[in-house]
């Protein structure tokens, strides 16, 4: 029978890139847009989509190139050049999530370009495993960035401004610095901090419990003995 | 003239302090994070330097001649400031493997990181946003590159300061680095005291 | 054999944390006094709340980190009493309480809790409210007539009008007893310098430090006025507005974040007078020191270390010397 740990590693195992190996907690990837792109939850939505968008496609092509084996420097630099492309054709889908997207995200919209998660996926591409396998890794480290900067886009966007996703929520007490960098900084840098410690209070917990069950079972054992 | 260098002056000290990079824009990667050593800073901040100004210098023509008069979207310019990047990116990787010789395959790896890589495109289109002339594109990418430096710097400095501290096992790494980051980036913002346009 | 990696200083005299920080806390008392004359009641709560608050978060977070919450441990009641002192008495509660937070929860704790912090936990909060409530931080209850109700009538400080070029309208006696709206308790110059001789006849501080940074201070007043009532009138009026002599006593000489071999602490002070003299003058605020201090907290480690390692090449080179002799 499975431990309460292997059973929680193995869930956590199956979810890697969204609740394990997050992006942006474990590896510090898309720094950039998890401190500037936070700052209003409309933009962080439209950059999560606008990577949602980019990930899969940037990984099929990845698995091409790397099939046929075509060195680092040139399916970064291609993959760069498609990513742009991309985003110029998907910035109506994006432009309809509101008319103000653009101007909220700024000059960050198109650095998703040169982002550093998409090269880290397509660097981490496994050509031996399926393309299948490739293609939902991508999906889920998108889902693990959107996972991340939604709740803290609307964080900021509710103590910086009183509202989330434009509608007002809040009337009066607002700490209008969270809407500059350096919290989005501390910001980014406490939620991994909270995450790894509640990560680790939780396999310690199950790991508490196991060796209880474990005493439990083996003096059991030895009363029936 | 006066004027004019009064001016390129402060456009250096604008793009180095008041609207630095990393403390001001969060134009940051993980490997700025966590340099192994001085030279390594240096040698990082002059290829994002040195690629900032050649691919810089070559979007403002592109600007001026095409992308100005026909009035494309940023996106769309992004497009063509990547593909110049990538040439003078490709030029200098092949002008250093010449020059290096066997210690290029060490530098290889950060060349990549260092031309593709969004302070450099994020710099160019700034200056493309705000349509800087060509002397105040060339100061502010000196700015840049000189702003990226000493944050780059101040960054190790701290990096060592902290792996000297009994930091708790949750805030080791990537945490302390972004809060120490962002408390400097409040500093600094003392000096600016507005927020940057996007 | 094993080897502990540690941050200096390795030989340590017969003070302890609770001599250094009661001397801290006796030193601050005296400002409460004065505040408490010229503003009343309100300053009383602000400094009670705020010791508690920082008090209770400090053990909240060395119990979350698995460390031994130390009783005799009095950093959480001075960064509490200093935090109040740097702003205006007519400051709402809420105000102290997120700069009490950010202090303890975001500069202290997450480096490694006390003596290990880089940057000074009390002006990075009250930098973090300054940007955060500008208002309400820069702009000062009248003292006196201010009794009672310290948010009745608002003025701006002499830093302030230092800052637009004008003159500050006060006399020499009133700065001296701190008659003029000001932070809470950097006004009183007198009780100040009375600190200042206690905390130096104690040997907490090292009046040296404070000597190099108000000398520097001094130098770039006389030099680079900002009125034009003479440079004389630049000195008194820099050195005695806004948290300058204040930081000059309890700021700089912080054990924690100051360089800890004396000559770099000599150029540390020198260097931050000079820093903070800048920001005050381009910077975007009336007063610098806050975020001037950040800055030099970061490097007060590097100075340490460049002495150290020219110290340990000079000796190097004299055993050398010496060996070649024999």
């Amino acid at each position: 029978m499975k431990t309460r740990l292997k059973r929680y590693r193995d869930i956590t195992g199956r979810m890697d890139g969204l609740l394990s190996a997050n992006p942006i907690i474990t590896y510090g990837l898309t720094l950039p847009l998890a401190v500037m792109g936070t700052v209003d939850t409309r933009a962080a939505l439209g950059l999560s989509v606008a990577l949602f968008c980019i990930n899969p496609v940037a990984m099929l092509l990845a698995y091409l190139m790397k099939k046929v084996g075509l060195g680092r420097e040139v399916y970064m630099l291609i993959i760069s050049l498609v990513s742009s492309l991309m985003l110029v054709q998907i910035s109506d889908i994006i432009g309809g999530i509101h008319s103000q997207i653009f101007s909220l995200m700024g000059i960050y919209f198109p650095l998703l370009a040169v982002n550093t998660l998409t090269f880290f996926l397509i660097t981490r591409c496994d050509p031996q495993k399926s393309l299948l396998n490739n293609l939902l890794r991508s999906i889920r480290s998108s889902a693990g960035f959107a996972v991340v900067i939604l709740p803290v886009a609307a964080f900021r966007e509710l103590l910086g401004k009183g509202s989330v996703f434009g509608y007002k929520l809040l009337d009066g007490f607002t700490i209008p610095s969270v809407l500059l960098p350096f919290f989005g900084f501390i910001l980014v840098g406490m939620v991994c901090a909270l995450t790894r410690f509640a990560s680790r209070n939780i396999k310690y917990q199950l790991l508490r419990r196991d060796r209880r069950d474990r005493e439990a079972a083996a003096e059991e054992a030895a009363k029936v003995c | 003239m006066l004027d004019t260098m009064i001016k390129l002056f402060a456009l250096i000290f604008t793009a180095a302090v008041a609207e630095n990079t990393i403390f001001g824009r969060a134009l940051v990667t993980r490997k700025m994070l966590f340099p192994t050593g001085r030279e390594d800073v240096f040698i990082f901040s002059g290829l994002i330097t040195t690629l900032v100004i050649a691919t810089g210098v070559l979007c403002y023509f592109v600007d001026v001649l095409f992308l100005y008069p026909e009035g494309y979207s940023v996106t769309v310019r992004a497009l063509c400031y990547i593909v110049l990047l990538a040439v003078v990116h490709t030029l200098l990787v092949l002008e250093v493997a010449k020059q290096s010789g066997p210690e290029f395959q060490q530098i290889k790896n950060v060349m990549v990181m260092a031309g593709y890589n969004a302070a450099v495109l994020g710099t160019i289109l700034i200056c493309s946003i705000n349509r800087y002339a060509l002397a105040e594109r060339i100061a502010y990418f000196i700015g840049t590159g000189v702003g990226v430096t000493m944050s780059l710097v101040l960054i190790q400095v701290g990096s060592d300061n902290i792996a000297m501290s009994r930091v708790p096992r949750a805030f080791r790494g990537l945490p302390i680095s972004l809060i120490y980051i962002g408390i400097l980036s409040l500093a600094i913002y003392g000096l600016v005291g507005h927020q940057l346009a996007f | 054999m094993n080897l502990m990696n540690s941050r200096p200083p390795h030989i340590r005299s017969r003070e302890s944390n609770f001599s250094i920080m009661g001397d801290m806390v006796i030193a601050l008392l005296p400002l409460y006094f004065m505040a408490y004359f010229f503003y009343g009641n309100h300053v009383a709560v602000l400094g009670a709340v705020s010791v508690i608050v920082c008090v209770l978060l400090d053990v909240a977070c060395t119990f979350l980190s698995r460390r031994r919450v130390g009783i005799l441990d009095l950093s959480p009641v001075v960064t509490g009493l200093l935090i109040p002192l740097m702003l205006p008495a007519s400051v709402e509660l809420y105000v102290i309480i997120v700069a009490d937070l950010f202090a303890i929860g975001v500069v202290k704790q997450p480096f490694g809790g006390l003596g290990q912090n880089i940057f000074n936990p009390a002006v990075a909060g009250v930098a973090f409210v300054a940007l955060t409530w500008k208002t309400q931080v820069f702009s000062y209850p009248v003292p006196i007539q201010s009794l009672g109700a310290p948010a009745a009538r608002l003025v701006a400080s002499p830093a302030a009008s230092l800052k637009m070029g004008a003159t500050p309208n006060y006399g020499v006696m009133d700065l001296i007893f701190g008659n003029y709206p000001g932070p809470m308790g950097a006004t009183g110059i007198l009780i100040l310098i009375t600190c200042l001789i206690y905390l130096v006849v104690r040997r907490t501080i090292n009046g040296k430090t404070t000597l190099a940074f108000m000398g520097t201070a001094t130098v770039i007043a006389f030099l680079f006025p900002r009125i034009t009532t003479g440079r004389l009138e630049s000195v008194l009026y820099e050195l005695t507005s806004g948290v300058l002599f204040f930081g000059a006593i309890f700021l700089i000489n912080e054990p924690t974040t100051a360089p800890k071999a004396e000559p770099p602490r000599l150029f540390y002070a020198a260097l931050s007078g000079a820093v903070v003299m800048l920001f005050r003058y381009v910077g975007a605020f009336e007063e610098g020191m806050f975020f001037a201090m950040i800055l030099m907290n970061a490097f007060s480690w590097l100075m340490d270390m460049k002495y150290e390692e020219r110290k340990s090449r000079e000796r190097r080179a004299r055993y050398e010397d010496t060996a070649e002799t024999v």
